[in-house]
């Protein structure tokens, strides 16, 4: 078996043994009727529901609870966020008392839907939908860019977020060529880089495009610009655009997202400058900090969170959980407004300050805990809680107010502003 | 090889339940169908024994596919995740797995052969055999799987 074998094996292990078996008893077909089981299950998943607000509220309400916050360094830092003793909060004995309400119009959700994507606020109400791939949404969370069709010459198309209806297409692809997923905007929201494929492949089971290169364009208008090219089948995709650096980092990747190698590439289109560095396997989750001077990704096998300069790879450094015992490192992102890097293990959410500010547990709960979006300003982060075949999620405040809200069953794409 | 006793099925089949009923879930994106094909495959296993216990993830995972209802491979109109329905909670929890999100761009079928593959660690000739397709087809889909789920990148966390 060849290595890019190895590391699909090992992400599928890892990932599929996450997925929640059901009831001990539900293991063998019972007598009682298909139904009836099927009643269970729904009770389940309203159970886990309002679980998810009782256990968020309760637990991000504990202020300084327990010694949850085994240390990274001997300096922590207190950013005024809660902290909870995972094993504390397990089973919450009392409901939370809402302070100001957590949900805004002010801020909505970018969902995934039947055929597409709909915005909608907080509080519920529909902004508008759209048809395309691959949104991304800027760091201010005020406007979305994403392909309109998902074939060979395709648009890219810009909308604001509170007014999904009112398009603008700032580039449209040849049929020779298609837009690739992965569309990153520069922190300043200024620029886009896209990552775009030519329509003539390789055959093969590595059959990639013959051509892959990325462009940036601004979101003013004008033309695209190349800034790096591959022949070689595999992909680049954007991860992080340090503008005052006046580079992009990009990783190469090749059949199955595999990550190959991480590029330094300077923004202006200087080709000869680029910088190609090999990747060691396992890496996932590759995500720029919100200045796109740092990229930060889950390494699988030593359980750690990886963070490197954008334009410099070679000085990544680990960080590693000491809390936890055996769970596995599920995610890791990094808090908008902030220095912190938020992640997810087992049953507990924490957060630390790299390189090397505290480590502390601020959510814990007896279910799997993992993290969605945060809010453009990190004020509140999206909560996903499983208990055996149900999922529920949850807005919860992040600046220790103690507020959980619990959300409906769309998967959640991004958080916008609306006003 | 001596026939599997019928009092150590049960044992047997415990055994093998979580991971079968996993890669069942990763293929279909559908808990109940997974759970429904497992019960059926049990009750096969009373009736009629696998020769031998080598391998039998793969002998549960080819019954259970075949007898999900629908069927995988009978199902006139293969499903994408993106054309799901919003409410499914099985379809979100993968989603937030960076395997889900890879699964998410095949279809069932491919999804069935990929999961037998990768994480069963069922052999090409495995998959062949126990699905009832040709071992070419086999490596088509796998090949195309792998091209699909690069050209969508969702190595991104």
């Amino acid at each position: 078996m060849d290595d890019r074998n190895k590391d699909l094996t090992r992400l599928f292990v890892r990932d599929i043994d996450e997925i929640p078996l059901p009831r001990r008893d539900a293991w063998r077909p019972a007598r009682t009727s298909a139904s009836a089981a099927r009643v269970l299950l729904s009770a389940g998943a309203i159970a886990a529901v309002l679980a998810v607000a009782l256990v968020a509220g309760y637990a991000l309400n504990q202020r300084q609870q327990g010694a949850a916050a085994p240390s990274a360094s001997p300096t922590p830092q207190d950013t005024g966020l809660p902290f909870v003793d995972p094993r504390a909060s397990a089973t919450p004995a009392a409901p939370r008392t809402p302070g100001r309400p957590l949900l805004s119009d002010q801020f909505g959700f970018l969902l995934q839907v039947d055929g597409g994507f709909s915005i909608r606020s907080e509080t519920g109400t529909t902004i508008g939908q759209f048809v395309g791939s691959a949104p991304a949404v800027s760091r201010d969370g005020r406007r979305i860019a994403y392909w309109q069709g998902s074939g060979a010459g395709n648009e890219l198309r810009l909308i604001d977020a509170a007014k999904p209806n009112d398009q603008r297409t700032l580039l449209t692809l040849p049929a020779t060529e298609r837009g690739g997923a992965g569309i990153l905007w520069s922190p300043d929201g200024a620029a886009l880089a896209l990552p775009i494929w030519s329509v003539d492949s390789f055959e093969g089971i590595d059959g990639g495009p013959k051509v892959a290169s990325l462009r940036t364009i601004s979101v003013s208008g004008g033309s695209s610009r190349e800034v790096a090219r591959l022949t070689s089948g595999r992909v680049l995709v954007p991860v992080a655009w340090d503008v005052d650096g006046g580079v992009i980092g990009a990783v190469e990747t090749g059949a199955g997202g595999s990550m190959s190698a991480y590029d330094v590439i300077p923004a202006s289109g200087t080709t000869l400058g680029i910088e190609r560095q090999d990747m060691q396997s396992g890496l996932v989750g590759v995500q720029s900090s919100p200045d796109g001077k740092q990229v930060l990704a889950v390494s699988i096998y030593d359980n750690t969170v990886r963070i490197w300069p954008t334009a410099n790879f070679s000085a990544a450094y680990p960080v590693r959980l000491s809390t936890g015992g055996l769970a596995k490192l599920t995610g890791a992102r990094w808090r908008p407004g902030s220095d912190e890097v938020w992640w997810t293990r087992g049953p507990e959410i924490g957060r630390f300050i790299p390189p090397s500010g505290s480590l502390a547990v601020v959510y814990g709960s007896a279910y799997p805990a993992t993290l969605g979006p945060f809010r453009p300003d990190g004020s509140a982060v999206v909560m996903i809680l499983t208990s055996g075949s149900t999922r529920s999620t949850a807005l919860v405040d992040t600046r220790g107010s103690g507020a959980g809200e619990p959300l409906g069953p769309e998967p959640i794409v991004a958080s916008v502003v609306l006003r | 090889m001596p026939e599997i006793e019928p009092s150590r099925w049960g044992e047997l089949y415990d055994r093998a339940f979580p991971t079968v009923y996993r890669a069942l879930v990763a293929a279909t994106f559908d808990p109940e169908r997974a759970l429904d094909g497992l019960h059926d495959a049990f009750e096969e296993g009373l009736r009629h024994p696998p020769a031998e216990d080598r391998n039998l993830e793969g002998w549960l995972f080819r019954v259970a596919l075949r007898k999900t209802r629908r069927g995988i491979f009978r199902s006139k109109r293969e499903t994408a995740l993106g054309e799901r329905a919003a409410g499914d909670d099985v379809v979100t929890i993968l989603d937030r797995l960076e395997v889900g999100r890879l699964l998410g761009m095949l279809t069932e079928r491919q999804r069935a052969i990929v999961v037998a593959h990768y994480y069963l660690g069922l052999t090409q000739e495995e998959i062949a055999a126990g699905l009832g397709v040709r071992r070419g087809t086999v490596s088509a889909t796998v090949s195309q799987s792998l091209a699909r789920m690069r050209e969508g990148g969702a190595i991104r966390g």
